[in-house]
């Protein structure tokens, strides 16, 4: 673990126990350096989400963690094993240190509350300690920084727009100023304009305030334009990890490479995929839906 | 030969506001002409009123104003006429889970259009018929998938089966309302190449409606760029992607994640 | 309206990895079984006690005795055997709640289902004369539909129950025959061109059987209550015997004052039971409904079989 290391996932497994046990997460290893952004690529089912919850120890039954450790390294220089905290510890930790945006967090807020009162409810929460008068400047400011007009705080949900939903999220999010920030799926249900919008905010902030990120999505090409390193999971387990850039100009794992396949390039040549291509040239309906298992222990001896 | 045309059709809704009402356009003198063999793509995202567009042509709504015609004859909504119409333009959901019935099987889902459109067929005809309809899908061994409960397929089959279902009248149009945007990333080619390949076989003319302007422009002839029910540009697909000319569909091309754009600023150039 | 307007969302597997089969008929479970068994042994003592007991209004000179002397539970003030009162009663209530079971669910389908797929007007009409039915207060009205007739049937009595009681089943039905009916697979029937009547006798109705289902029983379950307590305020069908009726003879014979208990608990403990057994057959019909109870009942998370400290573990993310 070098001094950079934020967040080390060492042999992380998580398992849902039913009629029969299912590996969602297989011995998942992964360091996230301070301030980088990482890319956690999935088609649905891999896995992703579960990671996510995981290390937040969000996990409800029946998923259960069944092996390996999180550890988190503060700036301050102390190290936390995460599986170690409990009760109080536990819920103060949370969101101090590690904040998460989930999927369909546009959705999250309750439609009965003003903005303010759901903002100032985190700083009621953690920073008790904190004055009316300077919640209310907090919030305000918080507000302004991702982007939302100040005098927002006193209107409903429903008086703003998805994009702008999501932004009081990300700025719920980033309240405590965390070191990590994991968001999974942020920008799915909105508008491809929308989208760029918040992604150029997320990395603005996040070399104003200098917190790492991990970006769960299944659109690989939205990662290359703003992660520093790109993990490619699949079935519980990362098939490929790297920098971005070499991730996607030299894939290696055939997953990977098919992942990349299936989205046509805007601007690019118009081949690969195509109208009038003969038949049988298509992409083989069957190959892709195999049992994950199988293409997994197919790839796994090709390696 | 069947030639589907949208001409200046409006959309109004009526949005109630305690006693006033307002008049919401949906779809604003949307025109097109669909011929077969052709692929025209509709984008737009979310509120563009494309989803109207695929209600009007499917008759679930009328248009307030302007016409929908079929080979120079206005839609018919009852009669012999509208059952002309629906053996005509058939119609793929965007979500393969909802789009099945779950007490259904598979087996029932094509029997029973099949079953409408040649009321003269017997059961033993009409069997062969959903066999063949599966086959076409690849959708193999038909019998059992037949057989089956749509909650015993997944995503990407369903979708195969809802494309089965639709091609079961001998169509002549295709509206596909974003066929491929709730399937998992790796099958959506796949799925879209078999449209293809069907359309080809067919000579279908299909309405592509889609938010993904990538996909819109490898699968289609023509694109038509949707901003608030109004039609704001119109061309060939290669024009509309490469010189777009209105600034809506200009601020589309730029906000579409694109790799390329950032290796070239990086100066790496991409070995694909 | 299923073509949604929203953006797209990938369709995300849900949480639970296990296959989540559309199951038409509930899991057999201990809730369930107890439930069908109780219900089951009672009804059949309904159908086959009379035939073996002897005639319950027999009146005797050995006045209010205890159970004994070839009384399996004893005799009313009158000598009138309780037990061949009971097998009679449970028969009279059982067709009371069968005949209201039947009536709710035909006239809650019609109003409720009906009204909601054809829409329009129909639609509206239903929808208004199922509000009034409800607003309309039950009891006063069965009150005084009885008072105008003194000697009352145990079928007069179901039918009373049954008008006051299909509204609030229809409600329910029309709401959920709402969602389903715009559903995707509902506007492919209709773009197919289908008949309505098909669309809603095959598409439609499949959906609504486990929802039936429960308002039925639910409806079985009201109408012997309501009949228990509209006997025991004497305006139920006194000529006959139902568990009501016999709570009614049983207050008016001071069994309570005089502790003879062998006259009111059964026909009371019987009443009790088998709501109860009906119940739980309920929530069994709910399962179906709702899958998401299916794992948070007890007997779900016995199969996680996870050891006292994982289970504590877990209970953290509640912290």
């Amino acid at each position: 673990m070098t001094p950079d290391t934020v967040l080390s996932i060492e042999n992380l497994s998580i398992d849902y126990l039913a009629e029969t046990t299912v590996h969602a997460v297989r011995e998942v290893s992964l360091t996230l350096q301070r301030g980088e952004i990482l890319g956690l690529a999935g088609e649905s089912g891999c896995g992703k989400s579960t990671l996510a919850y995981g290390i937040t120890r969000l996990l409800k039954p029946p998923a259960l963690i069944t092996g390996g450790r999180v550890v988190f390294s503060s700036r301050e220089g102390y190290d936390i094993d995460l599986s170690s905290l409990a009760g109080e510890d536990l819920r103060a930790f949370r969101w101090d240190k590690i904040a998460m945006v989930f999927q369909g967090a546009m959705n999250s807020l309750n439609p009965v509350l003003r903005i303010s009162e759901q903002l100032e409810d985190v700083f009621i929460t953690h920073r008790p300690e904190l004055g009316k008068a300077e919640r209310r400047a907090r919030c305000g400011e918080l507000l302004e920084r991702v982007g939302v007009d100040r005098d927002r705080l006193r209107a409903y949900p429903h008086e703003l727009s998805g994009g702008m939903r999501q932004r009081v999220m990300i700025a719920m999010a980033l309240a405590l100023e965390p070191q990590v920030l994991i968001m999974d799926e942020p920008t799915t249900a909105l508008d491809v304009v929308v989208q760029r919008e918040i992604l150029r905010e997320i990395t603005r902030l996040r070399s104003e305030l200098g917190f790492a990120v991990i970006f769960i999505t299944h659109d690989l090409p939205l990662l290359l334009e703003i992660s520093d390193r790109i993990a490619v999971m699949r079935a519980g387990l990362i098939v490929e990890l790297g920098d971005a850039v070499t991730l996607y100009t030299k894939p290696e794992h055939p997953y990977t490479r098919r992942l990349l396949s299936s989205f046509p390039s805007l601007t690019g040549r118009r081949g690969g995929f195509v109208r009038n291509a003969v038949p049988g040239d298509d992409i083989a309906l069957d190959e892709t839906e195999q049992t994950v298992e199988a293409a997994n222990a197919e790839e796994m001896e090709a390696l | 030969m069947t030639v589907l045309e949208m001409r200046d059709v409006v959309k109004e809704y009526r949005l109630r506001n305690g006693l006033r009402t307002t008049p919401l356009r949906a779809v604003d003198k949307v025109s097109f002409e669909l011929q077969p063999g052709r692929t025209i793509a509709l984008v737009g995202q979310s509120g563009s009123g494309k989803s109207t567009i695929a209600k009007l042509l499917m008759q679930l709504e009328r248009p307030t104003f302007g016409a929908i015609l079929v080979n120079g004859e206005p839609m018919r909504y009852r009669g012999a006429g509208a059952a002309a119409y629906r053996k005509a333009v058939q119609m793929v959901f965007q979500d393969p889970f909802a789009s099945l019935n779950p007490y259904h099987t598979i087996g029932h889902h094509l029997a029973r259009p099949v079953r409408l459109h040649h009321p003269d067929f017997n059961g033993a005809q009409v069997n062969e018929r959903v066999l063949d309809l599966l086959r076409r899908v690849r959708l193999e061994p038909v019998e059992e998938f037949a057989r089956r409960k749509p909650h015993e397929l997944s995503g990407g089959q369903r979708q195969r089966v809802a494309i089965a279902r639709a091609l079961a009248p001998e169509p002549a149009i295709l509206v596909a309302d974003e066929p491929v945007s709730m399937l998992d990333v790796s099958i959506r080619l796949g799925v879209l190449n078999l449209l293809a390949t069907l359309q080809r076989e067919e000579n279908l003319g299909v309405l592509y409606i889609t938010h993904d302007l990538a996909t819109a422009r490898h699968f289609s002839d023509e694109i038509m760029v949707l901003l608030r029910g109004e039609v704001v540009e119109h061309g060939p697909a290669d024009d509309v992607i490469l010189h777009p000319q209105h600034e809506y569909t200009q601020l589309l091309a730029q906000a579409a994640p694109a790799p390329e754009r950032r290796l070239t600023e990086l100066g790496v150039v991409p070995h694909r | 309206m299923a073509i949604t307007t929203e953006g797209p969302q990938t369709a995300t597997e849900t949480g639970s990895p296990v296959a989540a089969t559309r199951r038409r008929v509930p899991p057999m479970t201990l809730k369930l079984g107890v439930g069908l068994s109780i219900a089951g042994l009672i009804v059949l003592f309904g159908l086959i006690g009379p035939l073996l007991v002897g005639d319950p209004s027999t009146v005797r000179d050995i006045g209010l005795t205890g159970p004994g002397n070839g009384f399996v539970l004893g005799t009313t003030q009158s000598g009138q055997d309780v037990f061949a009162q009971l097998a009679y009663a449970t028969r009279g209530s059982l067709i009371i709640g069968v005949v209201v079971g039947a009536i709710t669910l035909l006239l809650s389908s019609f109003f409720g289902v009906v009204g909601a797929f054809v829409g329009g007007w129909a639609d509206e009409a239903f929808s208004l004369l199922t509000n009034i039915m409800l607003v309309i207060p039950g009891l006063p009205l069965v009150i005084v539909i009885s008072s105008y007739v003194p000697n009352k049937s145990i079928w007069l009595v179901a039918a009373v129950l049954a008008i006051t009681s299909w509204a609030g089943s229809a409600r329910v039905l029309r709401g959920f025959t709402l969602s389903v009916r715009s559903r995707d697979y509902v506007l492919a029937a209709r773009i197919s061109g289908e008949k309505r009547w098909r669309i809603l006798l095959v598409e439609i109705l499949p959906n609504l059987i486990p929802l039936l289902a429960s308002q039925v029983v639910f409806a079985v379950i009201f109408a012997i209550l309501g009949e228990a307590g509209l006997s025991f305020l004497g305006l139920g069908a006194s000529g006959s015997f139902t568990w009501g009726t016999m709570l009614f003879y049983a207050q008016n014979g001071l069994a309570l004052r005089l502790g003879a208990w062998w006259w009111f608990a059964p026909p009371g403990l019987a009443i009790a039971v088998f709501g109860a057994a009906l119940s739980l057959i309920n929530f069994s019909i709910d399962e179906i409904i709702n899958p998401k109870l299916r794992s948070q009942t007890r007997a779900e998370r016995n199969k996680w079989s996870m050891s006292r400290d994982q289970r504590k573990a877990a209970t953290e993310v509640s912290a």
